[in-house]
């Protein structure tokens, strides 16, 4: 009898042991393909959740009064074209801007084109469990409630970046977070060649701080894949676009924005490229 | 014989309480996790009686001891609104920092030793802010805060 019970003891001892062992293992085997996982991109998750949301710049371009024109939006037929991961997350982040932009318009048809857009693109980068497409559609097809419509859409996207990141798909947030930035600027230099607003120049001006996180994230990256080095050296462009632009904001002292009419050209002409690059 | 016997059923039974412990701490976690999109949605609907905007949301599942912390770029010109929504026990304190370190605002009022449930900041310069969140009561918490802006 005493034999029967150390025996059986030792078994349990010897059994709970065992499966410490293999959780271990497995939590080993895990903790490497994590690692091998974030090998292939670098992405800092911290200073991605720091860029400021592109509603922004396109809730002061709409400021403008300038008029609505749908022709400097990617066109939604260029969805087919998109059928790389990098491709349809650049292009997720264009997309979720015009929808902002035709939104904030009030322009329902046009919005509800590039609500479809948006849904191909988050099917293509499987994201789509993240949105409510059904209720975002139902609310611009009503056309009453803007604010509502633009938080169940920022929700969407909120969760989908948190999303990312907890599967850990780094270059897919960061290329979405990059598309819809630029999509933002490129909006602003085109309706600030039309309309002359200090604070849209400033407001661009501003965005020195953004590409400059962006493009140090593209660096550490560039070597990563063919596609990453040609997005690596467009970005750098633009940064170094930026070279002259400042903004100093001096406490007590007006705002000056140091930006000659030669450095918003450059810009201006420079995000046009690699913005019409990247669509196509 | 006893003495090993006795040894032999303390490991044998070591598990089963390890067990038992880590049932209970994620029996906890999963009550603390479970009201966290219940106050997010609460903040959200703050947002529209002062006809903000929508920007980002935060889930707040805190320890005690050490403040949440996340930063964001604020643009001058454009006036931001931080909401709360928390358990009725918890004291929860949001403070903003501006790039040099320096509390630009906060939802606790000092000299009255009042917490608001939100704080609105008119921003002077764009730049990169901390958004920290930290509990005052010495229990962890589970809380939402919502980002808003507006022109």
């Amino acid at each position: 009898m005493k034999k029967i019970i150390v025996a059986l003891s030792l078994s349990v001892f010897w059994v709970a042991c065992n499966d410490n062992n293999n959780a271990n293992q497995e939590q080993k085997k895990d903790e490497v393909k994590e690692q091998e996982v974030k090998k292939d991109f670098k992405a800092d998750f911290d200073i991605l959740n720091a860029m400021p949301d592109p509603i922004e710049i396109v809730d002061l371009v709409k400021s403008t009064g300038i008029d609505y024109d749908n022709s400097l939006l990617n066109k939604p037929e260029n969805t087919e074209k998109y059928n790389s991961e990098h491709k349809m997350a650049l292009n997720m982040g264009v997309y979720t801007v015009d929808l902002g932009y035709t939104n904030l318009h009030n322009k329902t048809q046009d919005a509800i084109k590039y609500l479809d857009a948006t849904k191909k693109m988050t099917n293509g980068l499987k994201v789509s469990q993240f949105f409510d497409f059904e209720k975002i559609k139902s609310i611009t097809q009503e056309g009453k409630d803007l604010n509502q419509l633009i938080t169940t859409t920022g929700i969407g996207l909120d969760k989908m970046r948190q999303g990312l990141e907890d599967e850990k798909r780094g270059e897919a947030i960061t290329l979405i977070v990059a598309g819809g930035w630029l999509e933002a600027v490129y909006l602003a230099t085109q309706v600030a060649e039309k309309a002359d607003r200090k604070e849209l120049k400033e407001k661009i001006a501003d965005q020195k701080i953004v590409i400059t996180e962006l493009i140090k994230m593209f660096e550490a990256n560039k070597t990563t894949s063919k596609h990453l080095t040609e997005i690596y050296e467009d970005f750098k462009k633009i940064n170094d676009a930026f070279t002259n632009i400042a903004v100093k904001n001096e406490e007590g002292k007006e705002v000056q924005v140091q930006m000659s009419k030669e450095d918003f050209n450059k810009l201006n002409q420079t995000i046009k490229e690699v913005r019409n690059k990247i669509i196509s | 014989m006893k003495k090993f016997l006795f040894i032999s059923l303390i490991f044998a039974l070591l598990p089963f309480f390890t067990f038992a412990q880590k049932d209970k701490e994620t029996k906890k976690r999963a009550e603390v996790e479970c009201n966290a999109n219940e106050h997010l949605n609460k903040c959200v609907e703050s947002l529209r009686p002062q006809g903000y905007r929508f920007l980002k949301s935060y889930k707040l599942e805190g320890n005690a001891s050490k403040p949440l912390e996340y930063e964001y770029t604020l643009s001058k010109g454009t006036t931001y609104f931080i909401s709360l929504q928390h358990n009725p026990d918890v004291k929860l304190k949001v403070i903003l920092y501006n790039e040099d370190g320096r509390e630009e605002a906060s939802n606790y009022n000092k000299k009255l030793d009042k917490y608001y449930p939100s704080v609105e900041i008119r921003c002077q310069r764009t730049g990169v802010y901390k958004i920290t969140f930290s509990q005052e009561s010495k229990t962890d918490f589970c809380a939402a805060s919502v980002l808003g802006f507006k022109r």
